[in-house]
């Protein structure tokens, strides 16, 4: 089959690999018809995130056509059109039963890297760094799908792949990082980064009710959709972040803050986020943290920080005390994606929001090496880049 | 509320961010003028000896503070042609400098190598300080309209709260926005929408 490869830093591959089989009685083989780059895939692109292998088959945001099940999947059969989601659980370890499913306690098949880079190991992911699992990817024609009895979301008759694609990652990522938030109908909600995830932030902190919803980026083209979305937009190329905000709080700050930019913060306007840039380029601080001090420092006290993006290894100078005085709530983490997906495919079904607004680029999977650039470079006005096998 | 009653306090300790772009000749030099001056603090010496300069440290690292300095004003200001014009004064000194060794130290041909190479480089420094953007706001033109793209079958501020409430086909009397309180203080905390089955 044909898929996308990781080489190494800025060198994705479209090229012929082995097709991939039943492994495990509750496996499945998808057919993908339709799959996504995400913003988290340009940290292996830009050659952040460690336990990369060349030959890795990359890409974690797909759905498709089953094609084949394992004698123990109850749940799937052949012509069944699903999406996958980007976490791999088990659905019975203590974990999932809480549903707390990208922490599954069983299906990081490399659990010893995970123990040692976090501590405790999570779940596997498709398409990512073996310190997940290295499993493989779906920017490919087809995928094997462990647990597949689990995680992977049926989809109805009545709504295109481009409506639920979204489903497996960026919509329900979007969706936690506002429920995490606690929203409450006075609520100032202000996001950071106006990327994919940050776009589906801004609709559902409309959505969870609210008052306010600002959003914080640079990048022309992604301020005008977020806006269309319902925000109050700041660039911070034009203005000052701090005074904006202080201006729309009435001196108060906003009072739920979401992060979604991730470790390659691209703020240069700053000394922290060029000293950032050094210390990174000489490989003493993994991460750039610039968005996460400007949370931590504009939350109104009480608040929360509600941190969707990306992180990978350390990062330097945190006003801790700035968290720990306030008295701010600091919610994050990989996104549970099965525990909202039945919501919301349901209101994607009842016509309550249309993901595919979100699409800016489609095209065949063999030009997902020249889009990889395109989506980081924000080329072309590009937001989110769609593959079609 | 006035101007200075609405800004953070921060922001007065925070150098405000610049307009003009991200890439460009005013950034290269400003990184150039941090990477070299901190290899003068670090290594005065060397670097004099490098540059066929007099052995003084003291002056070298004073140098090295300076383009330091004027690194980080290129890189932070909202206007950086006043610290684009501190290198090409800066650049003169350094000519000088670098001049005295040629009377005091006698390696002409290191010396005169160094002159040539400070004399390209002011050069540079004018010349990107003469191009430097006006301090003032840079359109920033849309080169794709977003603006219908909302996702919503309805504008944003009638799908506020839809989603605390179960979900109803759109156009239905259950999707439909409950009259706003004005009294915040009824309002109860929110439980996630909806846990794993």
């Amino acid at each position: 089959m044909k898929a996308l490869c990781w080489h190494g830093k800025h060198d994705i591959r479209y090229e012929t690999v082995p097709d991939p089989a039943i492994e495990h009685p509750r496996d499945a083989i998808i057919k993908t018809t339709c799959c996504a780059i995400c913003g988290s895939d340009l940290h292996f692109y830009d050659g952040f995130m460690p336990g990369m292998k060349s030959g890795d088959i990359v890409g974690h945001e797909f759905m498709g056509e089953v094609v084949e099940v394992g004698a123990e999947n109850k749940k799937l059969k052949v012509g069944d059109r699903v999406v996958v989601p980007f976490t791999i659980c088990c659905g019975e370890c203590e974990q999932c039963r809480r549903g707390n499913f990208s922490v599954c306690e069983r299906t990081n098949r490399k659990k010893n890297l995970g123990d040692l880079t976090f501590g405790h190991s999570t779940a596997g992911l498709f398409g990512y760094t073996h310190i997940t699992g290295g499993y493989a990817g779906g920017q490919a024609e087809y995928v094997r799908v462990p647990y597949a009895d689990v995680a992977p979301v049926k989809i109805p008759e009545g709504l295109t792949d481009e409506q639920v694609l979204f489903l497996g990652d960026i919509f329900p990522t979007g969706w936690q990082a506002a429920a995490q938030c606690d929203i409450q109908p006075t609520d100032t909600v202000c996001v950071w980064g106006a990327g994919p995830v940050g776009q589906f932030a801004i609709r559902s902190a409309i959505m969870l009710g609210a008052e306010q919803v600002i959003c914080i980026d640079n990048v022309p083209e992604r301020l005008d959709m977020a806006r269309a979305g319902g925000a109050i937009t700041i660039d911070f190329d034009e203005e000052s972040v701090l005074d904006r905000l202080q201006e729309l709080t009435g001196g108060k700050g906003p009072d739920k803050c979401i992060e979604a930019v991730g470790m390659e913060a691209h703020s240069l306007r700053s000394i922290d986020s060029m000293i950032d840039r050094v210390k990174q380029s000489v490989m003493i601080e993994s991460d750039r943290p610039h968005v996460l001090r400007e949370m931590m420092y504009v939350c109104r006290p009480a608040g929360v920080l509600s941190v969707a993006g990306v992180y990978g290894g350390m990062v330097d100078k945190i006003p801790f005390g700035a968290v720990m005085n306030k008295g701010l709530t600091i919610r994050t983490g990989q996104t549970h994606v099965n525990r909202w997906t039945d919501d919301l495919l349901q209101r994607i079904g009842d016509g309550q929001i249309d993901p595919s607004f979100v699409i800016t680029h489609s095209v065949p999977l063999e030009d997902g090496p020249a889009m990889y650039r395109t989506f980081r470079d924000k080329e072309d006005g590009c937001i989110k880049v769609v593959l079609k096998p | 509320m006035s101007n200075d009653d609405i800004r953070h306090p921060l922001s007065r300790v925070i150098p405000s961010r610049p307009f003009g772009p991200m890439r460009s000749p005013a950034r290269a030099l400003g990184w150039f003028s941090i990477a070299l001056g901190l290899a003068e603090l670090a290594m005065p010496r060397r670097m004099a000896r490098v540059a066929g300069a007099p052995n003084l440290p003291a002056l070298t690292r004073a140098c090295g503070l300076r383009e330091v300095g004027t690194g980080i004003g290129i890189l932070t200001s909202k206007d950086p042609s006043p610290w684009l014009w501190v290198r090409v004064a800066g650049d003169a000194l350094d000519i000088a400098a670098v001049g005295g060794g040629l009377v005091t130290r006698g390696r002409p041909l290191r010396t005169l190598t160094s002159l040539a190479v400070l004399v390209g480089v002011t050069l540079i420094d004018m010349k990107v300080a003469e191009a430097a953007p006006p301090e003032k706001k840079r359109s920033r033109l849309l080169t794709h309209d977003y603006s219908g793209r909302s996702g919503f079958p309805l504008p944003a501020a009638q799908m506020r709260g839809v989603g605390t409430r179960p979900s109803a086909r759109m156009g239905s009397a259950a999707s439909a926005s409950p009259p706003r309180t004005e009294d915040a203080a009824s309002a109860m905390p929110r439980s996630e929408t909806s846990m794993a089955s």
